[in-house]
């Protein structure tokens, strides 16, 4: 019997516990397998970790805004988002409708983004480099998009308590939808080609298939709970913002394998085109941007927990107001919190070549995964995530 | 008892007895504060009135009420048919923070309890994972610190 | 001699210090065909021993910056040191925390900053090619 052991490091946003001088291992997913198959999956913890829940109780409460955006860049509209609900819920603000059209209209922009991004990256662990910089380029024309809207491509710094910082006008309005109309067929084909094509349908049918009840026992949630045909969606559940008034639906498959949550990734996708132009056609008008001098200084008592749909699943925020200008404690709960770390169980009876796709299709907030560490009868050696799927595969 | 019906259940009839009392986070979601020694009892109840792919634990948070002299541990609860958050709120004395372990009934307790203990030194008494490191730097821990309590030094 | 090979191909090695994210996409974006970096013959490394020019992103938390001296220090000469973000600058919004360390050059010695908080590709590139400029004169002195 041969004993491989595999080590990803993968690094996670997590903005856990205040002052924590040297922390910064990567979390280590440790694959044991025997053979090809893997018998044990270690969760070897440490985080990227930069303090932020204590950044967040030493500075004021509107820093915060900056502070949350920047704890995962990818999905920085949502982080802003939530916790600026919550600030607004202790400060009994209530933003505009037309402010509210905005806010989700950005939200969704990224969805489309970082939906796209990690289907290239499943594409590129595949072997498919044409597919991924297509994908990669087609995400451009939504980093544009982005940037007319909220003046930056990848972190939008857009959320205000009471409002959004910038409108838009008519001129603009035309050109995202211009560029909308150029995804659409984009997005199209690529789902077409999740589908139908051998190469990707191949790997990754039947692999890491996970049941409803594994998804809710184990907390998992976003696309890999609606991949396994658990219909939860914090959008549809909290009807924050304007979801509750803008039609659209929650996107559910039955199958639960990778593929399944590919595929509601990328069906999702075309829903969130669909919310942009409808908001882009029906915006209300009115004021939206908040005349930030005349904003409450102060954070008064009391507790509010917000949550969103981020584009990997269920982001929570837990924010206790202190009567002053810093808030007394706010606590962060990343969808890939559960999604990664409480996943282990999963990769289980499946090939070592398997578990990079698996992991993949969890959509971890991916830093440095492009090597794992392969440790083949005593034997180390570096390797990348595309070679591991190339390996043998037992079934 | 049909799934249909009990999915309609209100929490707070399926808690009953359990409750101490209830208070309430913004934006209206009901806090139901129980005694720490009925929390597996609770979540049991919960999951049996409701079935185990009805609800799921979103959010375990851990609060260091300094000046009471409590640590607040709170279950974040998403009830899926009633669309509805929940908190069960438990306190617990800062001198000797134990609670009683939920991983054997809900394994996805796993990050949130590991997390909680690292950060606040809450004991969960029976899960076996729980180890200090889990997330805080060597050295912190070498001096016995829990980062997250507000009288914590480094 | 070296050194005009790598003024014509340099090729790139990232590493991220505890980074958002963001810097790291725009990186990444900054090598796909749209923003076209082969026109500078710049490209990934297969590995950190075939790599010239070290992209850092992040905020140094501590225990990456032992990662990072090691890096560097793998790296055959001669090599260069591009720090992306306002995180690798001085930490950026994560200043005032007590588990970074302020900024790459405490740890590295640094040839160009990308300001920005992501800079977006365009200027990611931009610094590089400054970068390159930078060799080239150098490549006329003598290689270090």
């Amino acid at each position: 019997m041969t004993e491989t052991v595999l080590q990803i490091p993968i690094s996670l946003e997590i903005p856990i516990g205040p002052q924590h001088p040297a922390l910064h291992e990567p979390v280590m997913l440790k694959v044991y397998a025997d053979g090809e198959e893997v018998v044990k999956v270690e969760i070897n913890t440490g985080y990227n970790h930069r303090g932020v829940e204590k950044l967040f109780e030493m500075n004021s409460f509107y820093k915060g805004v900056f502070i949350s955006a920047r704890i995962c860049g990818i999905c920085n509209t949502v982080h802003a988002n939530v916790y600026v609900r919550g600030i607004e819920q202790l400060l009994g603000l209530e933003p505009s409708p037309r402010a509210k059209y905005l806010r989700v209209l950005a939200m969704e922009l990224e969805r489309i983004h970082s939906h796209m991004i990690i289907n290239a990256i499943m594409a590129e662990i595949l072997g498919f480099d044409t597919l991924f910089m297509l994908i990669m380029r087609d995400r451009e024309l939504v980093m544009k998009a982005k940037e007319i809207l909220t003046g930056g491509r990848v972190l939008a710094d857009y959320y205000m308590p009471g409002g959004v910082r910038r409108d838009i006008d008519d001129v603009k309005k035309d050109r995202i939808l211009d560029i909308l109309k150029k995804i659409r067929p984009r997005l199209e084909y690529y789902k077409k080609l999740f589908e139908v094509d051998p190469t990707i349908t191949n790997r990754l049918v039947d692999v890491g298939v996970l049941k409803p009840r594994d998804i809710t026992l184990h907390g998992l949630v976003g696309p890999i709970a609606r991949g396994s045909g658990v219909k939860t969606d914090v959008r549809a559940e909290d009807k924050y913002e304007v979801y509750g008034e803008i039609p659209w639906n929650v996107i559910t498959r039955s199958e639960g394998d990778s593929l399944a949550r590919m595929l509601v990734r990328w069906d999702e996708a075309i829903e969130s085109l669909n919310m942009c132009e409808y908001i882009l056609t029906h915006l209300p008008g009115g004021q939206a941007v908040v005349d930030e001098r005349k904003l409450p200084r102060v954070l008064p008592l009391g507790e509010a927990f917000t949550r969103v749909e981020a584009p990997r699943g269920e982001l929570t925020y837990y924010i206790i107001g202190s009567g002053r200008d810093r808030p007394y404690r706010v606590k962060v709960r990343t969808p890939s919190f559960h999604n990664i770390i409480n996943s282990g169980f999963s990769y289980l009876g499946y090939s070592i070549a398997d578990v990079p796709v698996i992991l993949v299709s969890y959509d971890p907030c991916i830093s440095c995964m492009e090597r794992a560490i392969l440790i083949k009868d005593g034997e180390k050696k570096y390797v990348s995530l595309r070679d591991i799927v190339n390996m043998k595969r037992v079934r | 008892m049909t799934e249909a019906r009990s999915s309609e259940l209100d929490p707070k009839q399926v808690l009953g007895n359990l409750v101490i009392r209830e208070e309430f986070v913004k934006p209206s979601r009901r806090v139901f504060v129980v005694d720490k020694s009925v929390i597996r009892e609770a979540i049991t109840r919960l999951l049996k009135t409701y079935g185990e792919t009805s609800i799921y634990i979103s959010t375990i948070a851990g609060v260091d009420r300094f000046e009471q002299g409590v640590i607040e541990v709170n279950y974040f609860i998403s009830i899926l048919p009633r669309k509805e958050v929940i908190v069960l709120r438990t306190q617990l004395s800062r001198a000797e923070p134990v609670i009683d372990t939920l991983i054997d009934i809900v394994p996805g307790v796993f990050a949130g309890e590991n997390e909680t203990y690292d950060l606040l030194g809450v004991q969960f008494n029976g899960n076996n994972t729980l180890k200090r490191g889990f997330f805080v730097p060597e050295d912190v821990v070498g001096k016995g610190v829990y980062p997250l309590r507000k009288d914590a030094k480094w | 001699m070296s050194i005009k090979l790598i003024r014509y191909s340099p090729w790139l090695v990232h590493f991220n210090t505890g980074a958002c994210n963001g810097c790291d996409i725009e990186v990444l974006a900054a090598l796909t065909p749209h923003y076209d970096p082969e026109r500078f013959g710049i490209r990934l490394a297969p590995s950190i021993r075939h790599g010239d020019i070290l992209i850092v992103t992040g905020a140094i938390t501590k225990k990456a910056a032992i990662r990072l001296r090691r890096l560097y220090e793998q790296m055959p000469s001669p090599k260069f040191v591009v720090a992306v973000g306002a995180c690798a600058y001085d930490g950026g919004v994560f200043k005032d925390s007590y588990s970074l360390r302020r900024g790459a050059r405490e740890v590295v010695p640094v040839d160009i900053y990308i300001p920005g908080c992501p800079p977006r590709p365009e200027a990611i590139l931009h610094g590089i090619v400054k970068l390159l400029q930078k060799i080239e004169k150098l490549s006329e002195v003598g290689s270090r």
